[in-house]
């Protein structure tokens, strides 16, 4: 199917890779429906592509590619909401936020996203963590 | 907004299986009591609002920003 896309203009995606999540996102709860995108082949960052319009996508880190402590819990009935039955199903993003200079994009670790590979389900979690906020720097700073 | 006046110890139910007690008021704080069903998710409101402001944010990428993420 042709999808419209806030990076890439119009571009092909198989249906059977869209990401249904039912709760939307926080602040975007009618956008039910995602396609993960690789962002240049590079592969520490992919993004998330609202169907319903073009101009919601989000920029999307595997945790552990830069913050090696991340350390969360969630608990099994919370991912029911997603029908987790294996660690295994699970794949886990944050998003990012890019302000004027890209050093200093952080990621938001206190909402992370989890989706379901298996069955193509995702949602946005908040953890009740206290170690965690919505803007941890991904790049070092640079110093002047 | 239904918006009711409780003392100490005294609660509020949300449809059959939510209930809401206040369990003590002390320095301009109160401690609330929430007993629901597990599948329904309990956050603090500004937590919310701050990921709901956080994602808003997060959907302005300049796209030169994302010209760099070529060049890392």
């Amino acid at each position: 199917m042709k999808i419209k896309t806030r990076f890439f203009d119009e571009i092909t995606i198989d249906p059977e890779n869209v990401l249904k999540f039912e709760d939307g996102m926080l602040g975007f709860e009618e956008h039910k429906e995602f396609a993960l995108l690789e962002l240049f082949e590079m592969d520490d960052f992919v993004a998330l592509q609202s169907l319903k319009d073009e101009r919601v996508a989000f920029i999307l880190i595997k945790p552990w590619n830069f913050f090696k402590t991340y350390n969360i819990q969630i608990s099994d009935m919370e991912l029911e909401a997603i029908q987790i039955d294996s660690e295994k199903q699970i794949a886990l993003y944050n998003v990012v936020t890019i302000p004027e200079s890209f050093n200093d994009a952080t990621a938001n670790l206190l909402a992370p996203i989890v989706i379901n590979i298996d069955k193509r389900k995702g949602k946005q979690y908040v953890l009740n963590d206290d170690a965690y906020t919505t803007r941890h720097r991904i790049f070092p700073e640079e110093k002047v | 907004m239904l918006v009711l006046t409780r003392k100490q110890d005294e609660g509020i139910m949300l449809g059959n299986n939510i209930t809401i007690k206040v369990l003590g008021i002390e320095d301009g704080k109160v401690k609330i009591g929430i007993e629901a069903p597990a599948e329904i998710e309990i956050h603090r409101q500004e937590v919310y609002d701050q990921i709901r402001q956080e994602n808003l944010d997060a959907t302005y990428v300049k796209n030169d920003a994302l010209d760099k993420l070529k060049m890392k």
